[in-house]
C-alpha cells in the first residue's frame, strides 16, 4: 500500500473526505447530527444523563408509556378543580402506534468518540512521522505574551469553551452538520468563527512583522 | 394517548409555556428527563 500521501503536510481532499464521511456516517448510523462540544458537555454531564438513559429505557414499552400518561392526566386536572373528566379520558389507555423517534445516543459512545478522535489525529500526525510531546508553547506565544503564555492559552481555551456552548455549537456541530444542512444558524455561526479566524490571523501578522 | 397530550399541550404549551417545567429546563441549558411533565412533577412508570 502507497504511504506516500500521508508523508507531511496531508493533502486537503484527504481530510475533507476523512470529516465527510464521519458527519454523514454518524448522523446515517445513529440519527443524530455529529456535534463534539455537544458531546464534551454531555461527558461533563455524564451523571445527569446516565440517569436519563434509565429513564428512558423504562418509557420503551408504549403500552405502559400510556398508562402512566393517563394516571398523571388524571391527578393534574383534579388539581386544577375538573369535576367532570371527558369519558374518552377516563377509558384504559390504547396502545398507540406513534412515530418512532431516534433514541439518544449513550453517553459512553461519546467517550469512544472523542477518546477516537483523539487517537486519530495522533495516528495522523506518527504516519506523517512527526509524533511528539510538545511541552513548551509555540515560539509565537511566548512572543506575544511571555512567560503568561501558558496561562493565555488555557484562558483562550475557556473562552472557545464558552462560545461554542453559547452559540449552540462549535466548528463540527455547526461547520459541518449544520452548514450541511444549510440551516441558516449554522451559516451565520460558522461564518463568524471562520471570519474572527481570519481577522485575528491577519492582526497577529501584523504584530508579528 | 392523544388526548391526554392534548390537555397538557392547551394547559401549557398553549396557554402559558414559561411555568412549563420542561422549557424552564431546556432554558437553563439542562437534560431534561423524559418522564418529566409540564406541571413538574415526575411521571411514574408502573411495569407490568
Amino acid at each position: 500500500m502507497n504511504l506516500e500521501v500521508l508523508n507531511g503536510q496531508w493533502p486537503f481532499w484527504l481530510g475533507a473526505l476523512a470529516l465527510a464521511v464521519t458527519a454523514v456516517g454518524y448522523a446515517a448510523s445513529l440519527g443524530r447530527l455529529m456535534g463534539v462540544s455537544g458531546m464534551y458537555e454531555r461527558l461533563l454531564n455524564a451523571r445527569v444523563e446516565l440517569s436519563t438513559e434509565r429513564e428512558e429505557r423504562a418509557f420503551q414499552d408504549r403500552t405502559i408509556l400510556a398508562e402512566a400518561l393517563r394516571r398523571e392526566t388524571l391527578a393534574e386536572m383534579q388539581r386544577q378543580g375538573v369535576k367532570d373528566i371527558p369519558a374518552e379520558m377516563a377509558a384504559p389507555a390504547a396502545a398507540p402506534a406513534g412515530p418512532e423517534v431516534a433514541p439518544r445516543v449513550p453517553v459512553w459512545s461519546q467517550l469512544v468518540f472523542l477518546v477516537a478522535m483523539f487517537a486519530g489525529g495522533a495516528l495522523a500526525k506518527a504516519l506523517s512521522g512527526g509524533l511528539a510531546v510538545q511541552a513548551q508553547p509555540d515560539p509565537m506565544h511566548v512572543h506575544l505574551f511571555g512567560r503568561a503564555a501558558p496561562l493565555a492559552l488555557l484562558f483562550g481555551g475557556v473562552l472557545v469553551g464558552f462560545g461554542t456552548r453559547m452559540a449552540g455549537g462549535c466548528t463540527s456541530g455547526h461547520g459541518l452538520s449544520g452548514c450541511g444542512r444549510l440551516q441558516p444558524g449554522s451559516l451565520l455561526a460558522t461564518a463568524c468563527f471562520f471570519g474572527s479566524g481570519v481577522a485575528l490571523s491577519m492582526v497577529l501578522g501584523r504584530v508579528l512583522a | 394517548m392523544e388526548s391526554f397530550l392534548r390537555y397538557w399541550r392547551t394547559s401549557y404549551c398553549d396557554a402559558d409555556y414559561a411555568r412549563c417545567a420542561r422549557f424552564r429546563m431546556s432554558a437553563e441549558g439542562k437534560p431534561v428527563p423524559v418522564n418529566l411533565l409540564p406541571s413538574g412533577n415526575l411521571m411514574k412508570v408502573v411495569p407490568k
